[in-house]
């Protein structure tokens, strides 16, 4: 009797032999690639943006779409301004900015960009902390859920919960912008102006940016928020084009000192309703007044964690979520500059 | 060195298709696995070229697929039903004899999946313990007892059928 080995050697033989040929294969593949390129050029959208000023600017625009389960509700700059609780010392205030691509073609929404405003009590900037969108999440099912698709499948309410469940800290409020809606803002306020580190290579019929200082327009949004490919760090070079779009943008709005209800208006028009806030809007609205024209800090991974992008945050989280919680983030970046960009 | 998307197909997808059904026992499946396996790399192909072995690189995406795919349910039923199908007859004569032959091939259906690729990767590829343990993932040691583990298993099964 031969052994194991040897039989398992003979019938590996056999069967090589019995192996079709791959050619038939090969066109099954570039099919399936046409469409895979199709699908990810419709899910692209980021949004990584606007968020702290369109937070508290935005607020009026639509509350409450999930937030009180029913129609969305406009209201006014002025029924939330008044403060009660205005003369309280202020806390620290963490707004959750989800970047979504409202998959208006597919029916299911998805987010691209996920990041974690931090405003501390000092008020002294604005945090933005990125959560890659390609990291795990446990969520109230039985498996860990990748960020970008708990929004599809339990709302705004549900990412908040997973973030929370992740890094430990509880959103006051939650906004959800799409791409619309911010290239409405940035044509409003004129575009802003920003530097990119790498160039965005043309891709699926958006034109390509230059690297370096450039003027954005509206038009130009969508190339900027959703470019992912090409460049090294991938969903980790968009989630900081998101933070450069969002700082710049601030920049824009607050150059000319206070923002006006008649300004906050318009934007909030030229959003279009392509804003939703779930949360405290007062609260949201006296931060924004708080701020003035605040310098805002970006926390991203700076590499890809090749063999495992389903971590968020692997080396750095055990520091960086009670530093979150803890509102002490000064101290943490200066102790972690790789993750920092200003 | 580096080639591109289209050569690494025209010559490595023959390759491929074998491994692949050396690991699933099954040329649909394996099919299936080898096209999801290169939409992967057609996505990630530029950290293919950059890697040390775009050929090993690939085949370890393909291995780490068929391993964690125990999630999905066809898959399950495809591979882990208890009794193994005989096999489809390889090309040869003695239909019986062949089918006996064969049993050993129908096990290896029986064994976790990354017991079974390690075996592939031996006995098929004839991979060194190092090579194995780099697509695997894990520590040399581990390939060494994942092969030994898989084939006392086969012969534990061999014994009782004979």
């Amino acid at each position: 009797m031969s052994t194991v080995e040897e039989e398992l050697r003979a019938a590996f033989q056999r069967h090589e032999e019995t192996t079709p040929d791959a050619g038939p294969l090969r066109h099954r593949i570039d099919a399936g690639w046409v469409r895979v390129k199709r699908r990810r050029a419709r899910r692209r959208v980021i949004g990584a943006a606007a968020a702290v000023l369109l937070a508290g600017l935005a607020v009026q625009v639509v509350s409450s779409t999930w937030g009180h389960g029913g129609q969305p509700e406009a209201v006014t700059l002025d029924a939330v301004v008044p403060g009660d609780g205005a003369n309280l010392p202020a806390e620290p205030v963490d707004v959750l900015l989800i970047g979504a691509d409202p998959g208006a073609d597919t029916g299911t929404p998805r987010a691209d960009t996920v990041m974690l405003l931090h405003v501390p009590a000092d008020r002294g900037a604005v945090w933005m902390v990125s959560l890659p969108r390609d990291g795990l999440v446990s969520t109230s099912g039985a498996r860990p859920e990748k960020l970008s698709w708990v929004l599809s499948t339990g709302g705004p309410r549900r990412v908040a919960k997973a973030v929370t469940t992740l890094t430990g800290v509880t959103p006051d409020a939650t906004v959800v912008v799409d791409l619309a809606g911010l290239r409405g803002v940035t044509d409003a306020v004129g575009g802003v102006r920003m530097c990119l580190d790498e160039p965005v290579t043309a891709q699926f019929g958006r034109k390509g940016l230059a690297k370096g200082c450039q003027q954005i327009d509206g038009a130009e949004v969508e190339s900027l928020l959703r470019a992912r490919l090409g460049m090294a760090a991938g969903s980790l070079e968009r989630d900081r084009n998101g933070q450069r779009f969002l700082r710049a943008l601030t920049a824009k709005v607050t150059a000319g000192g206070v923002v006006d209800l008649p300004a906050a208006q318009r934007l909030l028009t030229a959003a279009a309703g392509g804003i939703t806030v779930d949360g405290d809007l007062a609260r949201l609205v006296r931060v924004v007044g708080d701020l003035g024209s605040p310098q805002l800090i970006g926390i991203s991974e700076p590499v890809l964690n090749t063999p495992h992008p389903e971590k968020i945050y692997p080396t750095v989280g055990e520091s960086l979520f009670p530093a979150i919680r803890d509102d002490g983030l000064t101290a943490w970046a200066a102790a972690n500059p790789g993750y920092v960009t200003r | 060195m580096p080639v591109t998307y289209e050569e690494f197909a025209d010559s490595r997808l023959n390759a491929l298709l074998r491994y692949a059904v050396m690991l699933t026992g099954d040329s649909d499946t394996a099919q299936d696995l080898v096209q999801e396996t290169m939409l992967r790399v057609q996505l990630h192909w530029r950290r293919v070229t950059h890697s040390d072995s775009p050929d090993s690189y690939v085949r370890k995406i393909l291995t780490n697929q068929f391993i964690e795919s125990r999630r999905t349910s066809w898959w399950r039923r495809v591979l882990l039903r208890p009794d193994p199908d005989p096999v489809v007859a390889a090309p040869a004569d003695h239909a019986a004899e062949s089918a006996e032959r064969d049993r050993v091939w129908s096990l290896l259906a029986i064994l976790p999946r990354r017991q079974r690729a390690a075996l592939v990767l031996r006995f098929y590829e004839d991979l060194p313990d190092q090579e194995i343990a780099d697509i695997l993932g894990c520590a040399v040691g581990t390939v060494r007892s994942s092969i030994s583990r898989g084939l006392d298993a086969l012969r534990a099964e061999l014994a009782e059928v004979r």
